[in-house]
């Protein structure tokens, strides 16, 4: 692999990691899913004019371990997500309570909310603005599973949300080490979120070729929609800890067999790969590189492991 | 199904109280504060869904206010604005 430019390089350790999707809420649930090991949830919905399609859906039932259910009567799927995996990220690091004033928030997210935006589209067109759920218009904002996380957490450091469809992933990262610059904090909590709804599955089966047949021959297996969360909980240093080297470099030829290439437009996949990249470095393995190339096959971020 | 039973169901339902069954919710239970613990933001939200589910619209705020003390008041003024 021939790195042709460099634009920046920045450094952090990954103190804790949190994922949630239809494989479970562990990166051992995720890494046995993803080595065909274990069947994640599947729910089938509905395809406008007829058939069904599949989705791995994520279960936030565990949520209720970290915070009272009467707390979240007002976050959505979206937002219940992105939380989930920001207390397992913590919970991961050993943290029980945040500096607030010293802990910064960036989540990228390519969709956002789209279960409550649509939802909130629906009542529009059937009802008008006047029967149109304020609780869905606050959640189906891209910001809203950052502001949950924030208030939950106490945080009151810098929150970003990020949203640049397939970039998301690279650009918040970038932000979120470009925060370390500021010698006022000490941590960064980075994620990345998607949701899953009808609307974006009857898209995707169109536009995107997904046809949701999960087959037990991995061979045979179609590309099927998902959702979920995947979070790192980022210090500058912390010793014992993987450390990821990020720069947004154009390379040429063919990646190290080490690594993982994230293809596609579900941003919160290139998440995961980060998530398992650090788990595996964490375990004892020297090095990995988390490539992503955008739609177009152009390469827009390298992540080296250590 | 009476319209306190459908309007606590309606209250589950549409603000999420997933911890209650309409058997938890006493007719005289205040709405706001102490009782249900509802607030300002779910006083919008239910002036939406008993629009919808009911057809009646709060556009006075004064009556709104004696409506919204109880499940008892809330049933009374949309059996009497639906009659």
């Amino acid at each position: 692999m021939k790195r042709v430019a460099n634009y920046t390089l920045k450094h952090a350790a990954i103190k804790g990691i949190g994922v949630v999707g239809g494989f479970g809420s562990t990166t051992d649930e995720l890494l046995t899913a993803l080595q065909g090991g274990q069947k994640p949830q599947i729910q089938e919905f509905d395809k406008p004019g007829g058939g069904t399609l599949k989705a791995f859906k994520a279960n936030t039932s565990g949520l209720s371990a970290f915070m009272e259910r009467r707390a979240l009567r007002r976050i959505d799927h979206f937002s219940r997500m992105a939380l989930y995996g920001a207390h397992l990220a913590l919970a991961d690091g050993g943290i029980e309570k945040l500096d607030p004033e010293r802990t910064a928030l960036v989540i990228a997210s390519g969709y956002g909310a789209v279960g409550s935006t649509f939802t909130f589209l629906d009542s529009m067109i059937d009802g008008s603005d006047q029967l149109s759920s304020p609780t869905h218009f606050s959640n189906s904002v891209h910001n809203a599973a950052a502001a949950h996380i924030s208030m939950t957490l106490g945080i009151k450091g810098p929150n970003h949300t990020i949203t640049q469809f397939g970039l998301s992933v690279g650009s918040a990262l970038l932000s979120a080490l470009s925060l370390f610059e500021d010698e006022g904090l000490d941590r960064v909590l980075f994620g990345s979120v998607e949701e899953f709804s009808p609307v974006y599955g009857y898209a995707g089966a169109y536009a995107g070729g997904y046809a949701g047949d999960y087959s037990s021959d991995t061979a045979e297996r179609e590309t099927v929609c998902g959702e979920g969360a995947a979070f790192l909980l980022l210090e500058r240093e912390a010793e014992g800890f993987p450390t990821l080297s990020y720069s947004f470099e154009a390379v040429e030829g063919e990646p190290p067999p080490d690594s993982i290439n994230a293809l596609g437009e579900f941003p919160t996949r290139q998440a995961f790969d980060l998530a398992i990249a650090a788990r595996l470095v964490g375990e004892a393995r020297p090095k990995m590189v988390v490539g992503h190339v955008d739609g177009n096959g152009g390469p827009t971020m390298i992540v080296e492991m250590a | 199904m009476d319209t306190k039973t459908k309007l606590k169901q309606v209250l589950i339902d549409e603000l999420n109280l997933e911890d209650l069954t309409p058997a938890d919710i006493k007719d005289d239970d205040q709405l706001f504060g102490e009782g249900l613990g509802l607030d300002s933001l779910d006083a919008v939200e239910l002036v939406v869904q008993i629009q919808k589910h009911f057809g009646v619209e709060i556009k006075d705020m004064e009556e709104g206010r004696e409506a919204f003390a109880s499940i008892a008041t809330l049933a009374a003024y949309i059996e009497e604005k639906s009659g």
